[in-house]
């Protein structure tokens, strides 16, 4: 009965019944203060210098062409993928640009060039250990005492989540109210390290990258795992947030603006990882399929 | 599993957002190399065993993940353009204020 009270609805931003209201203030008791609108300028946006996209296949893999010059990473080495799904994916996100180069639209881009390029000269253990640190004060892990209606949510919709993973790994993780945060058995730390370095060095950037979106390590293993969906686990993650603006009224400039946002990245970090793992059993049924 | 809805919503979704990015260029959104990939995966998992069953579900989770990729960048634009550098809307509702739940007077 308390779960059919406070479930979110599928998919939606509905926690109560209560119709969304126009733009409000995000003043009140208890209500986070009001997210600025950041100031953000941006840098010079390059002009479109391009008519056409298109890809084709070199040694090192998939490469994308605007007209006839090879897209190049930040660092100046050839760009190329391992997959071409990933290859249609990255070129549509340069021929759909118009004017001028929106470069915080073109995540795929972004996390490909962060792999070709490694600027932050990490190796495979670094990564995985970066993700799986997370743990310690992973979002769904970390409760609140008060309010009731907010422990109770976090309780009905985090709760399924981690037993899940704990099922899925068989491993402990637990949740706490403390300031410290749960306290995260070494097995488990070690089960999930084991899990993680089953992947390569590209989809370990991706799942890091989705782990540090989110704040969660449990939430980016569902996603992995096919478990939730992006939209899901955003949700998830900004549970709190999603709380207070039920509670207290929607601004589209600040709260949508970091939602779709975090969707975004959310999604090309997922889509990322999966799309560089792609198991060659698939791909040879794909193939004859 | 996640819980995916039917893949012909994927599909449909997918059509639109492709038609969207497609209609400034003023090019069908059939030409381009995404539709096709599209199409030619779609296809290969309509006629399938069960054996695939899991790589059915892995291609609607990515087709499902893209969707949600394409429509909220395209959200997230629209936001960024619509609010970028304005002065920015600030109103109270008149049952929501906190502190003064009767008050209809106040207004930025």
């Amino acid at each position: 009965m308390w779960r059919s009270c406070l479930r979110l609805r599928d998919g939606g931003r509905r926690l109560l019944n209560r119709p969304r209201s126009g733009l409000t203030a995000s003043e009140g008791l208890g209500r986070k203060p009001p997210i600025p609108f950041r100031a953000y300028v941006p840098p010079a946006e390059r002009k479109k210098f391009y008519q056409n996209v298109s890809i084709s296949q070199g040694e090192g893999g998939f490469e994308i062409n605007l007209d006839h010059r090879k897209l190049r990473t930040p660092q100046g080495k050839l760009f190329t993928v391992p997959s071409e799904a990933l290859a249609i994916a990255v070129a549509t996100e340069w021929d759909s640009q118009q004017d001028t180069i929106k470069m915080y639209t073109m995540h795929l881009t972004t996390l490909c060039n962060t792999s070709l390029d490694n600027p932050t000269q990490r190796d495979k253990d670094q990564l995985i250990r970066a993700a799986v640190k997370f743990l310690d004060t992973d979002t769904v892990c970390y409760r609140v005492e008060e309010p009731e209606t907010l422990v109770e949510l976090q309780r009905n919709e985090w709760d399924p989540v981690i037993s899940w993973a704990e099922r899925r790994y068989g491993v402990e993780i637990g949740s706490s109210t403390s300031i410290t945060g749960p306290s995260i058995p070494a097995r488990t730390r070690e089960v999930l390290v084991s899990h993680l370095a089953s992947y390569n060095m590209w989809a370990l950037q991706g799942i890091e990258f989705v782990v540090t979106q989110l704040k969660s390590l449990v939430l980016t293993l569902g996603l992995m795992d096919l478990h939730l969906t992006v939209e899901q686990a955003v949700l998830l993650s900004r549970l709190e947030e999603e709380y207070q603006i039920q509670k207290w009224g929607n601004i589209e400039w600040a709260h949508d603006y970091e939602l779709q946002e975090l969707r975004a990245r959310t999604a090309a970090g997922t889509l990322f990882v999966h799309l560089c793992s792609e198991s060659t059993a698939i791909k040879h049924k794909l193939l004859q399929g | 599993m996640a819980a995916l809805g039917s893949p012909l919503r994927t599909w449909r979704g997918l059509l639109r957002e492709l038609r969207y990015l497609n209609a400034a260029t003023g090019r069908p959104y059939r030409d381009t190399a995404a539709y096709r990939y599209l199409v030619k995966a779609f296809r290969a998992h309509r006629v399938t065993s069960e054996k695939l069953c899991r790589a059915q579900h892995e291609l609607h989770f990515q087709a499902a993940t893209y969707l949600c990729l394409l429509r909220s960048i395209r959200e997230h634009v629209a936001l960024h353009q619509e609010f970028h550098g304005k002065e920015l809307p600030c109103k109270f509702t008149n049952d929501l204020h906190p502190l003064n739940p009767m008050d209809h007077s106040l207004s930025c």
